[in-house]
């Protein structure tokens, strides 16, 4: 505990934290609310019908993405943190590129290339005759192929920057015991790099749980398309709800999980920075190897799906007028100030976890951090119901002041920024976190003994501290914005309507081609600040 | 720095916050019909009026479950939406008010639209068989309940249960033929395909031109799209069921608001919509069937010939919408 | 006896500049060599080259007969049975005591494994924590786990950078003792690196001096100090002062401490120029001696205290007293030199 804040200010603290994880308990209390009014019909059926094939589907999907995403992140991040090989400068960087590419766009358009009517499948027919097997991509191969290639970023991101944390010393240790610079790096630097391996699958695994999108256009049905169908086809908001809060006991458990296998040991690295990891030089056809892997890595990922993009682009063209810069804008404004505005949530946090650690700070990190693992409908609805409750009761107090009643939260950006706050926290906070870990508490008493405290201690150390975090934190979130699709539609005032917006319009009508341009723009507005965070990735 | 962001932040939202005040002559609608196919009609109609519409799109369910958040509260005076299944479950969750127009009466024929005058119809699209002209002739095909026969194994693709036009589709087969018959038949669909469902009808009719399968059911106006985009793919539409009660249709249609702050302006717009000048605006940027009987369909449309319509009211695709779901996923209906 | 490591002629160069300049040093079998010298001398380079973790640019290094590195043959790290303690222990977090001993036994059946981690617990004293993992151990017991894990697979040569470094000053003279002992008693090798010429003393059976890549002497403590090569060495290694001086006779010296006697060698042997390494233990107090030195300076070490003393050339002496010849700065005391061999440097 610090001894020069005053209580009053710790107070404030612990409150913002409290309002913070309230944002994420509030329509979590909602959809568990729905339990009071069971959907028994809809549960008879769905048991009887539907639930063990959801539950098989959603663990092999969940399985197979955290498996692909684990060997192609795992083995990317150490092919170009820890090897030398030709391009791995500009794989480095390269290789975040599909995180721009929302689940939903990779999988249309990876149905348009690959499914029976695609072009690789008619050519091989014109070429083959009509009888040539070809896999189907309509199938649970197919499903766990596109999103692991649309979520391998995340497992990247963050084991590069675990095995370049590392420092060469422990990988030496090992080599002076006997292993071979290949052994060293299954026996020490991947157990070491766990922690942030795990981080990185957890988020790939909560994304996949949470996706409708890509699911939905490859007629997979998972938990997410189960709540759906309550929802859109039975009307039942509750058995939507209930199905929801299954999901979120999953997640729970996955969480604990974790936090089990962690328990005991910490991870981080001796204070001394070590010298850069020496790079293992892939000589001849191993040096080949690794750049053939990592460009058929970033040309299903990336390059081919954009190529088709624009390409289809190129002949819907006569779509495009001045509305495309306002759906532009809009994505761009909204994934800004979502960005700003998680930043300073996850900020707040992480103080607080900094300053008031214990077992009640970290179960409210915890609920703040839940909401990635949601649907972004599912959340939607939970938020707008809460929100229309807190307008009701603020409307009777200014009807009771005798002043006209007007809707106060509802259709306003601020809703659908605490929607975003709520979705994306995990996203915000672990970047965040992680680099308010380097300052340690000496540096803060360092600050205070040469007389600087409070908000100058903030701004004249932390923030310099900070920067880079909060800056790989606030763009995560601004490409996770620019991507996000239900929580945009359900909560987005008038005249509000953004490229995923868009999107989806186009998509649900199965104009996909049409659909290339906001998705080409789209892409094009999430990879800007990506390049941007990769070059602050390679100075730091 | 940080003080900055805040008051930026708080300064949008006092900005924002102040926008959804409605303005007097100003007409706000939910449309889960989608943009690029309402924007135009809106743009006339402010022409025309004066009026200002403010819209916001998405899918019908979200919306609906907006309108019911928003209770009383609510700006929007008027929900656009697609199939009559999600219009009467409008009705049943309260969200829309009974309208007593004798223009609307006039124009829309009453299996189209709601009794009390809840919803009316608005454009008319027909579900119905396309194949493969290279593979069959129209007088190989027959009904919905036919694509059930063995002959069709490994021949037949459909689009996915969670469509909510097959689910109306499936509850019209329940109103016809009962719980029973439309469960054989939905099974004999599924034991017949020649490959898992796909997520739209664009898909299914792609791949019947290609060669996957021969015979699907599809929404006429995705097939008028597709054929106006790539006139030489070896596609045609059947007529289903014209020797028993006929083809099935469906509507997209719009309510008046229970909550509506200007229900007058709303009526009139519906009014509007239904109007002999407003129908084909309406009806043929997606070539679907206008539901006022003065107006003729877009050419396109015409040539697709005459049909006999299934006059069993729409309601009941709402109404047997859980169940037709349920009969479905029993099925193995993916 | 056979020697364990041999480096001969090795030179190191990166990017054009020379970070080991033609270095040969030869490190007998159960003998402890230490290189001591400043930060940046190139003392860690030399190690990590034997160990293999660098390459060297010429010259030859052999560990046990084989020839390890030269111009164009590198054997990795692996294959070359050296064990490594490094600065900061580099101890596996991941892995418990027990587990990081046993890391490079990979190759043992399980039975010894256990046999050899229980012996060397016991050994390094750490078998109450083999379950604990690094994190919660002390910085002496991670350094004992270092030494125990590097020792686990009988290295040929045990290779230590600076593994005392990190300890507080009364740890690391106990461990250095302790250290010394486990590896006479397993008659280990070793060569380690450090700039505390106290650790060096203490544990090296040789040591090698390196100043900007050059190894200026390798030899016994003894010889370090008594008889440094160069004046670099004699600055290095030891207190002292270079007394400026004028050669009378083959066997005496005139300086501000007066005339000095005693053998030394000197390539001239009259009036010439030359600097004498006073060391300060041989600057002893004597009320009657008829040279009289001004205090400036003390330094009271407990038992002895270090005076600086100016003398009346001017020239400034240190010296060691007992610590009861308690005086003040700006009195002046009487003092002699007593030694047997001087050292002379050319001035």
């Amino acid at each position: 505990m610090l001894t020069y804040t005053s209580s009053g200010r710790t107070n404030i603290w612990k409150g913002a934290a409290w309002l913070i994880a309230l944002l994420t308990v509030l329509p979590l209390t909602v959809i568990f609310l729905s339990w009071t009014r069971p959907a028994l019909e809809i549960w008879q059926h769905m048991a009887e019908n539907l639930l063990a094939n959801l539950l098989i589907n959603t663990l092999l999907l969940g399985g197979g993405v955290v498996g692909l995403t684990g060997f192609l992140g795992v083995s990317l991040a150490w092919l170009t943190g820890a090897c030398d090989f030709p391009g791995r400068r500009f794989f480095s960087w390269a290789l975040l590129l599909p995180l721009a590419m929302p689940t939903y766009v990779l999988a249309f358009v990876f149905l348009g290339i690959f499914d029976f009517t695609g072009p690789v499948q008619t050519f091989l027919r014109d070429l083959l005759g009509k009888s040539v097997w070809f896999p189907d991509i309509r199938s649970t191969a197919g499903v766990i192929l596109v999103m692991s290639f649309a979520l391998y970023p995340y497992v990247y991101l963050l084991a590069r920057s675990a095995f370049l944390a590392q420092g060469k010393q422990t990988i030496e240790a090992a080599q002076s015991l006997g292993c071979t610079s290949f052994a060293a790096f299954f026996r020490v630097a991947l157990p070491i790099a766990r922690p942030w391996i795990a981080g990185g699958l957890l988020l790939v695994l909560m994304e996949t749980l949470a996706d409708f999108g890509a699911v939905s256009i490859f007629n997979y049905d998972t938990f997410t398309t189960a709540i759906y169908k309550a929802w859109y086809g039975f009307f039942s908001i509750e058995a939507a709800a209930q199905l929801s809060s299954l999901l979120v006991i999953i997640v729970l458990i996955v969480l604990l999980l974790e936090l089990r296998l962690r328990r005991g040991r910490q991870y981080s690295e001796s204070a001394r920075v070590t010298n850069r990891v020496k790079l293992l030089k892939l000589e001849g056809a191993a040096g080949w190897a690794a750049s053939v892997f990592a460009s058929i890595v970033l040309l299903t990922a990336f390059i081919v799906p954009f190529g088709q993009l624009i390409f289809w682009c190129l002949e819907g063209f006569a779509d495009l007028d001045t509305a495309y810069l306002g759906y532009l804008g809009h994505s761009l404004l909204l994934s800004t100030m979502a960005g700003i505005f998680i930043c300073c949530c996850a900020l707040l946090l992480a103080y607080v976890q900094r300053h008031h650690p214990g077992g009640v700070t970290s179960f409210l990190v915890r609920l703040a951090t839940l909401g990635y693992a949601l649907p972004g409908t599912v959340l939607a609805v939970g938020l707008v119901i809460v929100i229309s409750l807190f307008d009701k009761q603020l409307g009777s107090i200014v009807a009771a002041m005798g002043l006209e009643t007007t809707i106060l939260l509802q259709g306003t950006i601020l809703t659908m920024l605490l929607a975003y706050a709520v979705r994306f926290m995990a996203a915000g906070y672990n970047g965040v976190n992680s680099s308010m870990e380097k300052i340690t508490l000496s540096i803060d008493e360092a600050a205070q003994s040469l007389g600087i405290t409070g908000m100058k201690m903030i701004r004249k150390i932390h923030v310099p501290i900070l920067r880079s975090g909060l800056l790989t934190a606030g763009i995560l979130v601004f490409v996770d914005v620019m991507k996000e699709m239900p929580i945009t539609l359900m909560t987005r005032p008038f005249g509000w309507d953004t490229l995923a917006v868009k999107i989806f319009e186009l998509t649900s009508e199965g104009e996909w081609q049409r659909a290339a341009l906001p998705a080409v723009a789209l892409v094009a507005g999430g990879i800007i600040p990506l390049i941007f965070l990769t070059k602050q990735m390679d100075k730091s | 720095m940080l003080k900055r962001t805040l008051l930026t932040l708080m300064g949008l939202f006092v900005f924002f916050s102040s926008l959804p005040h409605a303005l007097a002559t100003e007409l706000v609608i939910y449309s889960a019909r989608k943009e690029h196919l309402v924007k135009a009609l809106f743009d006339d109609y402010e022409k025309e009026t004066g009026v200002k519409i403010k819209y916001l799109t998405g899918k019908a369910a979200a919306l609906m479950q907006r309108l019911k958040a928003e209770g009383k509260n609510t700006p929007a005076d008027l929900l656009i939406t697609v199939d009559a299944g999600n219009l009467w479950h409008a009705v049943r969750e309260g969200l829309l008010r009974p309208v007593d127009s004798l223009a609307l009466n006039a124009n829309i024929p009453a299996h189209l639209r709601d009794q009390e005058g809840r919803w009316f119809g608005l454009s008319i699209r027909a579900r119905t068989i396309v194949y493969n002209t290279d593979k069959l002739k129209s007088a190989d095909l027959k009904s919905y309940k036919d694509l059930a026969d063995g002959k069709w194994k490994n021949r037949l693709l459909l689009r996915t249960s969670k469509k909510v036009y097959n689910q109306s589709l499936v509850a019209m087969l329940i109103a016809e033929h009962g719980s029973d018959k439309a469960a054989e038949i939905v099974k004999g669909w599924v034991a017949n395909l020649a490959a898992p469902p796909f997520s739209n009808d664009t898909k299914v009719m792609e791949a019947i031109a290609a060669g996957l399968g021969d015979v699907g059911i599809v929404n006429t106006y995705y097939f008028g799209r597709l054929i106006k985009k790539n006139p030489d793919l070896p596609l045609a539409l059947f007529w289903a069921g014209q020797e028993g009660n006929g083809t099935h249709v469906n509507v997209s249609g719009a309510g008046v608001t229970t909550h509506a702050k200007n229900p007058k302006e709303a009526i009139k717009f519906l009014e509007w919509l239904s109007s002999e000048r407003a129908q084909n605006l309406f009806a043929d940027v997606n070539m679907e069937y206008p539901v006022n009987q003065k107006n003729i369909p877009h050419p396109t449309v015409q040539a697709w010939g005459e049909f006999k319509q299934n006059k069993m009211p729409l309601w009941m695709a709402g109404a047997l919408q859980g169940k037709a779901i349920m009969l479905m996923d029993k099925a193995g209906y993916k | 006896m056979k020697s364990i490591v041999e480096l001969k002629n090795v030179e190191k160069s990166y990017d054009g500049s020379v970070i080991i300049k033609d270095l040969s040093l030869i490190l007998e079998e159960g003998e402890i060599g230490c290189l001591l010298g400043p930060s940046g001398c190139g003392k860690t380079t030399i190690l990590r080259a034997i160990a293999g973790f660098e390459e060297i640019s010429t010259g030859t290094i052999t560990i046990n007969g084989a020839v390890v590195s030269a111009t164009d043959t590198l054997t990795p790290p692996d294959q070359r049975q050296v064990g490594v303690v490094f600065q900061d222990y580099a101890l596996f977090p991941h892995l418990d005591v027990h587990r990081n001993i046993a890391f490079g036994l990979h190759k043992t059946k399980k039975a010894e494994q256990d046999a050899v981690i229980q012996n060397l617990l016991e050994v390094v004293g750490l078998t109450e924590v083999s379950h604990k993992y690094p994190h919660e151990l002390s910085g002496g017991q991670q350094q004992r786990v270092a030494l125990a894990r590097a020792l686990a697979p009988r290295p040929n040569l045990l290779l230590m950078d600076e593994p005392f470094s990190n300890l507080d000053i009364t740890l690391r003279e106990k461990l250095s003792v302790e250290v010394r002992d486990i590896l006479k008693e397993y008659g280990i090798s070793a060569i380690m690196v450090t700039h505390n010429q106290n650790e060096a003393f203490a544990m090296g059976d040789k040591t090698g001096v390196i100043y900007g890549g050059d190894l200026l002497q390798w030899d016994t403590a003894y010889n370090l100090y008594h008889r440094p090569v160069n004046q670099l060495v004699a600055d290095f290694v030891g207190e002292g002062v270079l007394l400026p001086g004028q050669v009378v006779d083959d066997r005496k010296v005139e300086t501000g401490l007066g005339l000095l006697e005693g053998d030394f060698h000197y390539p001239c042997k009259n009036g010439c120029p030359a600097n004498v390494l006073i060391r300060p233990e041989d600057v002893v107090h004597d009320d009657n001696s008829p040279v009289k030195a001004e205090i400036i300076k003390k330094n009271f070490r407990g038992p002895t205290i270090l005076y600086a003393l100016r003398l009346d050339s001017g020239d400034e002496v240190l010296s060691l007293v007992p610590s009861h010849h308690n005086h003040r700065i700006g009195n002046k005391i009487g003092i002699i030199h007593e030694v047997e061999d001087l050292i002379l440097f050319e001035a």
